[in-house]
């Protein structure tokens, strides 16, 4: 008990010191305030934020497309990842191009996306969509290649099928390595449809940041940049429960061992 | 049954990397030769306009005006990043008090105070400087700290038990054996320092490649503006490739593997 005390002190503490920085900072104005306004701006923007009508659709756009992003990522990048882990003269000729396309900043598309698409939502969706792919595809890769040497053996002896050797051996030992990717492309869904928002203006929490910013509400544009990181947060710590209910048999072997 | 290798292994090896890659090249090639869409110009006139603009010196400024802001926000990440996150990976009072703090700013999109941090200060080098910096200091951070937990204790014990003074053990113990993980979040600064550089670029800027690839957008010269993003994706490449050799030249004595082992272990490698 208290340790946890201890912990809740100390976080608090830190807290409280971090704010008290920021008062002071703003007190002796080193801080400019239209890169940093006072904190209880801020604070106050955060609950003025949410009464405001644009602020609900605003959110939802920026969640429902990112989550599309995700899902149509997940199902393009793990079969192929699959596939691509499976066999290794496959895995050896796409090597270059996927260390290519996981080095490539997905941003620099959008301007010609915006021309192709033009700024819609559904663009924004490509885009999450492009982004995610490549870490759930190395991830699924890399769980697929790990299978251990006895597993394949009993496999190969006991002439398994295909179908059965990918659906019951190949994916659910992949599938620790695949919910890592997915948890990796969540937080990116985000980052991308909010950097989408901000350059072209499409219906979301990135656009009602560059508005409030034109019309030199930096709290109320601040609010929407940490609504925008809560929101990253909830996602990845619900898909941290979603994680240990469908791996529990992984995760509780893991912890024996 | 083994076929039987007319080739050498490192000429086999050389064909199953590049053959695809170089098909894909081959087929856009032949595909768009022939193309009068407006969205998808021949790739020979893409490359044709890339050497153009790269000749004319137009590009090439406006890459080292990039390629400048990316280094000098990624040094100020890096030295920021280990330095505060060796502090904090030693004590572990610090590290417990602060991991909600950080955690909740890191989950911030860098992207999104682009807006911000860009009307407020301008569209000269110094705002963009300070996004790159601000997004590559959280994975440099996070990592390092995570460096410095994964030391052996026994090594920390033999530190305290031969009283090795502070400033040695920070540099000498703690920077060496959290080095692993520091170069693995450079690598992930990395690719953020390149997105973001693009980001700050297409929002507000009078140079640099992001600017480029925007401008032509806005006057519809589509072929500038696949040259720019097809130059950034092999920047993007060149970057990566570089910083994993050096990477595994700094870590032989970690790795104790030749790179061709590891990468059997590691697709990602």
């Amino acid at each position: 008990m208290d340790s946890i005390f201890r912990l809740t002190f100390l976080r608090l503490a830190t807290l409280v010191i971090s704010g008290m920085l920021w008062i002071i900072g703003d007190y002796f104005q080193l801080f400019n305030p239209t890169v940093l306004p006072p904190i209880q701006e801020v604070g106050s923007a955060l609950i003025a934020v949410l009464a405001m009508p644009e602020f609900l659709p605003a959110f939802m756009a920026t969640l429902l497309d990112s989550l599309k992003g995700v899902i149509y990522a997940t199902l393009i990048a793990v079969p192929a990842g699959i596939i691509i882990g499976m066999f290794p003269a496959i895995e050896k000729a796409t090597r270059i191009l996927l260390d290519f396309g996981r080095s490539f900043p997905v941003v620099a598309l959008m301007p010609i996306f915006v021309l192709i698409i033009g700024a819609t939502s559904q663009m924004k969706v490509v885009m999450v969509t492009i982004a995610c792919f490549f870490p759930i595809l190395l991830q699924t890769i890399y769980g697929a290649r790990r299978l251990e040497p006895t597993i394949m053996d009993t496999v190969h002896s006991y002439r398994i099928p295909f179908y059965l050797r990918f659906s019951k051996v190949i994916l659910p030992s992949a599938l620790p390595f695949i919910s890592t990717g997915i948890k990796i492309a969540i937080s990116i869904s985000i980052l991308v449809s909010v950097s989408t928002e901000i350059i072209n203006q499409i219906d979301g929490l990135g656009a009602q940041i560059n508005l409030s910013r034109t019309f030199n509400e930096v709290d109320i544009a601040y609010a929407y940049v940490i609504y925008a990181g809560l929101l990253g947060v909830a996602l990845t710590t619900i898909w941290d429960q979603i994680d240990a209910v469908i791996l529990r048999w992984h995760r509780l072997a893991s912890r024996e061992n | 049954m083994k076929a039987v290798n007319f080739l050498p292994q490192w000429l086999i090896n050389i064909i199953s990397l590049w053959t695809l890659p170089v098909l894909v090249v081959v087929l856009w090639w032949f595909v768009s030769a022939d193309s009068s869409s407006f969205f998808f110009p021949p790739l020979k006139n893409i490359l044709a306009v890339l050497y153009r603009d790269l000749a004319s010196g137009l590009l090439t400024s406006y890459l080292l005006v990039s390629l400048t802001n990316m280094c000098i926000g990624l040094a100020y990440a890096i030295v920021l990043g280990v330095l505060c996150g060796l502090i904090i990976g030693e004590f572990r009072a610090l590290r417990e008090a602060t991991s909600p703090l950080i955690n909740f700013f890191r989950s911030i999109p860098p992207a999104a105070i682009v807006p911000i941090v860009i009307v407020a200060m301008g569209t000269d080098s110094a705002p963009k400087i300070l996004i790159i910096a601000l997004a590559c200091f959280w994975p440099n951070l996070l990592n390092t700290i995570d460096g410095v937990r994964s030391i052996p204790v026994q090594m920390l014990e033999t530190n305290k038990a031969f009283r090795i003074p502070f400033h040695l053990m920070l540099w000498r113990v703690l920077l060496m054996g959290a080095l692993p993980q520091i170069l693995a979040g450079i690598r992930i600064a990395l690719a953020a320092a390149l997105v973001l550089m693009v980001i700050s670029e297409f929002f507000g800027a009078s140079e640099g490649v992001g600017f480029y690839i925007r401008d032509k957008k806005e006057t519809f010269a589509m072929t500038e503006a696949w040259a720019g993003t097809v130059l950034v994706g092999i920047f993007g490449y060149i970057l990566s490739t570089v910083f994993l050799k050096i990477e595994s030249w700094l870590l032989g004595w970690y790795f104790q593997k030749t790179p061709k082992e590891l990468r059997k272990l590691d697709p990602a490698k």
